[in-house]
């Protein structure tokens, strides 16, 4: 049976983990901060297309939905999903890679969770044990890896670009300047 | 570590219509948890398991061009991790669904709405709550309820669209050949290719 948490080379991987008491709000604005301090921690992940830390503090209760009873979520949990390249290699190296990049945050983060390391050396055992598998992934592009979306980005944009700065031009100049700017 | 305010600021809603915390760029963060009822247990891993399987099921997703990745889980127990938490026997099973997108979540949620009508009630009607799909007021008044905001949302390609993204793929399936057979061409028989690759492309540029 195929693994759920692949589609394409794309892998979904999910953890949450049970946040220390005292400590949600300190996380809270610790990982809303990054923005404000103009830090993107993934992107020393380069393996990664989308991500997200999510802070669930409780389960959704309605009395009209008629659930037959309430469910809390006791301890408030960390989310962090991750979209990733697997690009013949696996989840492991990913979360080394993922350790590593955000090895000055490790603490700050993880170090507020029950049982969360503050070394980054024991991240990826901690993110796996409390991995949550996808029931069903989608990815639009799952075959794509990371540096192959940012280069056919960029190479759309010269194409558009070469484009216009070459009409008229002709046959054997235009050869030219299209070998040297778009190499076989 | 290190001492942090522990004030939070309200994130302000943008014109997407979502929390200025799920965007980057033009990408969009929506997270909805759900409950789910007994017999969405049974009925889910089912649903997941024959979607996967059968793509044809998701080719209205992929004709849409906008959800770049999406996902359900279904968490009915919470990792244990030592004696300082306290163990939680979970009564009801819990969906966490996930999407990345780009567009404005109104026009999302009525692309969902209109166009899934059918895939929604599948994936959310056993989740307690559900008003279905249509009319599409009080469903976005469930997502709105049963959504979090994102702490920290990062997009690897923050500018590019999934419809950019998309051509920008297809385009370099269509620029390949030219790129390797260019040199070996005479410059007459290079303009002409160099033309009917760009008339092939015209779609992804």
């Amino acid at each position: 049976m195929s693994d759920p948490n692949v589609s394409g080379q794309a892998y979904g991987f999910l953890a949450m983990m049970p946040i220390k008491d005292g400590e949600v709000e300190p996380l809270r604005a610790y990982l809303e901060g990054f923005r404000d301090r103009g830090e993107r921690p993934f992107h020393s992940v380069p393996r990664t297309h989308m991500a997200r830390f999510v802070i669930v503090p409780d389960f959704h209760n309605d009395k009209r939905w008629k659930q037959r009873k309430e469910e809390r979520l006791e301890i408030p949990s960390l989310i962090l999903s991750s979209n990733l390249d697997l690009d013949g290699q696996d989840l492991d190296s990913y979360l080394d890679e993922l350790a590593e990049g955000f090895a000055p945050h490790v603490a700050d983060i993880w170090g507020r969770c029950i049982g969360g390391p503050t070394d980054p050396q024991d991240l990826k055992v901690y993110l796996k044990h409390n991995q949550i598998d996808c029931g069903f992934f989608y990815a639009a592009y799952g075959q794509a890896t990371v540096p192959k979306v940012k280069a056919s980005l960029a190479q759309r944009d010269k194409l558009m670009d070469f484009a216009t700065r070459t009409q008229g031009m002709k046959p054997a100049a235009l050869q030219k300047a299209f070998i040297k700017e778009f190499p076989g | 570590m290190n001492p942090v305010s522990t004030t939070t600021t309200a994130a302000k809603a943008t014109a997407t219509g979502t929390s200025s915390r799920n965007i980057d760029g033009v990408a969009i963060a929506i997270t909805v948890f759900s409950t789910i009822k007994l017999w969405g247990r049974a009925f889910l891993p089912i649903l997941f398991a024959v979607t996967q399987r059968r793509p044809a099921l998701t080719k209205t997703l992929v004709d849409l061009s906008f959800i770049h990745f999406a996902r359900w889980s279904l968490i009915s127990e919470i990792p244990w991790n030592g004696q300082e938490q306290k163990k939680q026997k979970l009564r009801y099973t819990h969906m966490y669904f996930e999407s990345n997108f780009n567009g404005g979540w109104e026009e999302y949620i009525d692309a969902f709405s209109h166009i899934l009508t059918g895939g929604m009630a599948a994936f959310w009607g056993s989740s307690y709550g559900f008003p279905k799909a249509l009319p599409v007021g009080p469903f976005k008044e469930y997502i709105q309820v049963n959504e979090t905001e994102a702490c920290h949302y990062y997009s690897a390609y923050p500018e590019a669209t999934i419809t950019m993204i998309q051509a920008a793929l297809a385009l370099d399936d269509k620029l390949a050949p030219l790129k390797r057979s260019a040199a070996k061409m005479d410059p007459d028989a290079f303009a002409a290719a160099y033309k009917k690759m760009l008339t092939d492309a015209q779609r992804s540029l």
